[in-house]
């Protein structure tokens, strides 16, 4: 029984139900804890360096020449050496492990969905560049999904392109994009560690990741897709700063016309006053009333369209 | 009630526009000659004009206007002022129709209209006055005023309702006045603000002009652009329909001169007057002028050397450079200002006949500047 059971943890970790697996190994090693392969695998359940440390420790125990552990518990003793003293980059990452509860976070369920049909795991991905080398920014990503939102649309609203209609982004326009890998989105605002870090991660980090498991994350698979994705994102946020400096641009221009006329003005007719005094600003009566509305420690609204600057 | 101990036959300050101060004119003589020339240029020309004026805030364009009226009712009734403001949130021309058939049905112009229908009827030789051209597109008009002139209030009381388009009119007060229609749309209003013009610019030796000043008509900035184009259209075709006597004047208040152009139609804007007539803040010289010239229109005796007494020159001087390091000069501000201190000096020593030192305005103003609300906007 205790066999039967063993194996059938090792399998469900396998196919990346590693919550489901590793609460049998932690049930099996209550009655017994000389299981060495119960442990081997527990490492992989566990959360914490230390927790994983003693796994490891518990295996050479149980059989002192497993070659594995040896090498994993050299890296890993090795690796908190180094992190005791911790890096700008780490620091930023703020990543605080879970202590003791091997339960995966709320997040980590919502986005930890196993696909049926992952497409990254089906094929490897090819993410090929354009081949207009003057155009750096322009990805052309096969086999994962890019979605391309404008900002202030809900980024995990249904898709609305698929991969055919990849849009060539111009510098006039200003999208936040979002990739759809293996069914979980992942933002320019909100990715993976290791799009912070630009590089892949040890494997043991890469269980606090909330997007993919270890066993079927794509960037793991294949680390091109990393250095596109931050390729891609870095470029987002550029268009998305220079998206801020420009709505900043149009909230002071809004604003200093108002506060100039001093009165309160129909919003059509600011339009046309601002239109002419900031043509290159390109705006329309839509995205003025659309700011004031969103800035009200700047504008009020006063009746019916008409606003006054504060 | 005088203040003797101040030399001054009335309190002086005013902080919003006083009817009963029309006569006074004070300081900024480029507006004033700008306003005496406009004035003579109506008499000279029979014409039609149309006048845009912009004013800063608390320069006194309301004040500016009152005074206008006074000076056009010394004219001989050769120029009538009409008086009336824009609506606040108006909802279309009836409104500002409303706002202007409140000011032909003053005492005074309900007087003249009723001895122009007399002259008129002397002038039909027996044929109705309600059959003359100048009512036939609005006949309740002449009805109307016939039966104000009757001076019964009931029938009064309705045509007066009638003429200003107010709801809820019965139909027996319309028939009691004998009207058959009410007024309800911007071309009914058009119709009868014409026929009053007409009536009032009627007769007499030399063309008269009716100057009808609409006040505050920066508010149409407020209004969504189908009301705007309304009121435009409107008074466009008001004006068109009296090619001459009709001289229409707009007033605008806030703080940017051009935005005037993006309020007005084309068509507005293609007939007004070239040169408008603009109150932009004061300097500080022209602040002083404008202080002793408001203080020597209230004087009890006129041969006092002292200009700005009961305040010194330094404790002027000291006031305005105060409020400009601060604020724009404005009269409505310096008077504001200076209102505070005279009032303060007035309680600390009662019928003093001291100037107002340097030290004794600074301790006024110096708690004033700290939690003051006005600002240089619309208030």
């Amino acid at each position: 029984m205790p066999d039967e059971e063993l194996e059938k943890a090792i399998a469900l970790i396998k196919a990346g139900n590693i919550d489901q697996g590793g609460k049998i190994l932690v049930s099996l090693l209550k009655q017994n804890q000389q299981i060495e392969r119960a442990w081997a695998w527990l490492y992989v359940y566990v959360k914490t360096d230390d927790q994983r440390i003693y796994c490891l420790k518990k295996v050479l125990e149980l059989n002192p020449n497993h070659e594995k552990a040896k090498t994993a518990l050299a890296r890993l003793t090795k690796q908190q050496t180094f992190q005791l003293e911790p890096s700008p980059s780490a620091q930023e990452n703020k990543l605080i492990a879970p202590k003791d509860t091997a339960e995966p976070t709320a997040k980590q369920k919502r986005r930890r969905k196993p696909k049926p049909k992952p497409e990254i795991q089906e094929s490897e991905p090819t993410v090929e560049k354009s081949t207009k080398s003057a155009e750096p920014h322009v990805f052309k990503i096969e086999n994962y999904k890019v979605v391309f939102t404008k900002p202030g649309e809900n980024l995990f609203a249904k898709d609305k392109r698929t991969p055919n209609d990849f849009p060539e982004i111009d510098s006039g326009m200003y999208y936040g994009t979002k990739l759809v890998i293996g069914g979980v989105s992942i933002t320019s605002f909100d990715y993976p560690n290791c799009v912070e870090e630009g590089r892949t991660l040890h494997k043991s980090q890469c269980y606090f990741c909330e997007f993919f498991s270890v066993s079927d994350c794509p960037i793991r698979r294949d680390p091109t897709i990393l250095r596109d994705v931050i390729a891609l994102y870095s470029q987002n946020r550029s268009y998305w700063q220079e998206y801020q400096e420009r709505r900043d641009e149009i909230i002071d221009a809004i604003y200093s016309e108002l506060k100039a006329h001093g009165r309160p003005l129909h919003y059509e007719i600011l339009t046309k006053i601002v239109c002419d005094r900031y043509p290159k600003l390109k705006l329309n009566s839509r995205k003025i009333v659309h700011i004031m509305g969103w800035h009200t420690g700047k504008f009020e609204c006063i009746g019916e369209g008409v606003y006054k600057a504060k | 009630m005088p203040y003797e101990n101040f030399n001054l036959s009335d309190w002086p300050f005013r902080t919003s526009a006083d009817e009963n101060f029309a006569s006074v004119w004070a300081g900024r003589a480029r507006t004033k000659d700008q306003l005496e020339r406009l004035l003579k240029k109506m008499m000279l020309v029979p014409k039609s004009g149309l006048h845009v004026f912009w004013a800063n805030f608390g320069m006194g364009k309301t004040h500016t206007l009152y005074h206008l009226k006074y000076r056009c009712g010394q004219s001989g009734r050769q120029i009538i002022p009409i008086y009336a403001a824009m609506p606040k949130r108006s909802t279309g021309f009836l409104e500002l129709y409303r706002e202007i058939v409140q000011a032909f049905l003053s005492a005074e112009m309900r007087d003249y209209l009723g001895r122009q229908l007399v002259d008129l009827g002397q002038n039909t030789k027996g044929a109705s006055v309600a059959l003359h051209p100048m009512f036939s597109k609005s006949p309740g008009v002449v009805k109307s005023l016939l039966a104000i002139r009757n001076g019964d209030i009931e029938e009064t009381t309705a045509a007066m309702q009638w003429l200003t388009a107010q709801p809820g009119l019965p139909s027996a007060a319309m028939k009691s006045i004998g009207v058959t229609y009410r007024i309800k749309t911007p071309e009914d209003a058009i119709n009868a603000l014409s026929a009053l013009i007409n009536l009032s610019l009627w007769g007499g030796k030399k063309q008269k002009q009716l100057l009808l000043m609409i006040d505050e008509f920066q508010r149409v900035g407020e209004l969504r652009p189908n009301i705007i184009n309304q009121v435009n259209s409107s008074l466009h075709t008001v004006f068109n329909a009296h090619p001459t006597g009709l001289q229409l004047m707009l007033t605008f208040s806030f703080g940017k001169k051009e935005n005037v152009f993006y309020l007005l139609s084309a068509e507005l804007k293609s007939r007004a007057e070239p040169q408008s007539i603009s109150l932009d803040v004061l300097g500080r010289e022209e602040a002083v002028a404008f202080l002793s010239d408001l203080l020597g229109q209230f004087r009890i005796n006129k041969d006092d050397p002292r200009p700005l007494y009961p305040f010194s020159q330094a404790a002027i001087n000291t006031m305005l450079m105060t409020i400009a390091q601060k604020k724009t000069l404005t009269p409505r501000r310096i008077m504001l200002y200076a209102n505070h201190v005279l009032t303060e000096h007035m309680l600390n020593a009662p019928n003093s006949l001291d100037e107002i030192s340097d030290e004794t305005l600074q301790a006024c103003i110096k708690e004033l500047l700290s939690g003051d609300l006005d600002t240089d906007s619309a208030e």
